[in-house]
């Protein structure tokens, strides 16, 4: 899928736009797992940042930067880098309400990132629609101008 | 599929407080029972929650996540070792030589409050269900605008 047609077609914005999904699709995960163990005892909340890693990926605004490779094992592909140079830890979250059970989640908190993850991953999944409509604008009527 | 990882949290999640109120209705249902099969009034009963691994089969190849990620499982319905309420009711059958009947220890507040409790968590891990829920249903769309 690298350079050709497809990789002029998608952008390094569009490919961090992709891992953005899967990356919020973990912090769903996490979540779920702190509000199911809400009220066993002794469970730590987690959590789950990425948001400066992909930052750090989405780089200049620029489009079609060409990748770094700094290790052989890296692809020269918008989606391997998009993916792979990601690599957020879930972690225990250091928390300022501990229960008497030692359990440290806090129900109104995952609630809240959890509506916070929902119309983010909503909004990607309509920007990367965005872009889909276009390149099928383009290719229903490009050839009409 | 990562989204069902998501599902299958918060459906542990809802199972595990469905047996707890399972358990607080067998409370306040036996508020006044004196005869059990084992002897003696009922005894008041509570869960104990447990977090599992969230890895099964299907995700044990999945080597990224998993680790962290918890379930959470009833792992024992505890008994309440307290002593019985003695109330005072010679005309009872089951009253001693005193004319005291022994009631279990069951305050209903308490259940009442648990119970609550139960609600509330099952209610968050719906929503957290749901939050899972309506972001595979939007991953469906992409592409379709």
């Amino acid at each position: 899928m690298s350079g050709g047609l497809i990789g002029g077609l998608f952008t390094r914005g569009d490919y961090v736009k992709m891992g953005a999904l899967n990356q919020r699709l973990e912090r769903q995960h996490v979540i779920n797992s702190n509000v199911a163990n809400a009220e066993t005892p002794g469970y730590r909340a987690l959590g789950y940042d990425f948001e400066e890693q992909l930052q750090a990926l989405s780089g200049s605004e620029g489009d079609n930067i060409p990748m770094q490779a700094s290790d052989p094992r890296h692809y020269i592909n918008g989606m391997a880098d998009a993916d792979g140079t990601i690599t957020p830890e879930v972690y225990l979250r250091p928390t300022e309400s501990v229960g008497q059970d030692g359990n440290t989640v806090d129900v109104d908190q995952e609630m809240a990132a959890m509506a916070e993850n929902q119309i983010l991953y909503k909004a990607t999944v309509e920007l990367i629609n965005k872009k889909i409509g276009t390149l099928k604008y383009a290719i229903a009527n490009g050839g009409n101008g | 599929m990562s989204f069902f990882k998501a599902m299958n949290i918060s459906s542990s999640g809802l199972a595990a407080q469905r047996v707890r109120m399972n358990v607080l209705s067998s409370n306040l249902a036996n508020v006044n029972t004196t005869r059990t099969p084992e002897g003696g009034p009922y005894k008041r009963e509570d869960v104990v929650f447990s977090a599992t691994n969230a890895s099964d089969f299907e995700n044990m190849l999945d080597e990224d996540y998993g680790t962290e990620l918890k379930k959470v499982q009833v792992v024992d319905i505890h008994k309440d070792t307290k002593a019985p309420r003695m109330v005072l009711d010679p005309a009872h059958p089951d009253a001693n030589a005193d004319g005291y009947v022994a009631m279990p220890n069951i305050q209903t507040m308490t259940e009442m409050v648990n119970m609550i409790a139960a609600t509330r968590a099952f209610e968050a891990n719906t929503t957290a269900l749901n939050s899972a829920k309506s972001m595979a249903s939007t991953a469906i769309e992409i592409g379709r605008a």
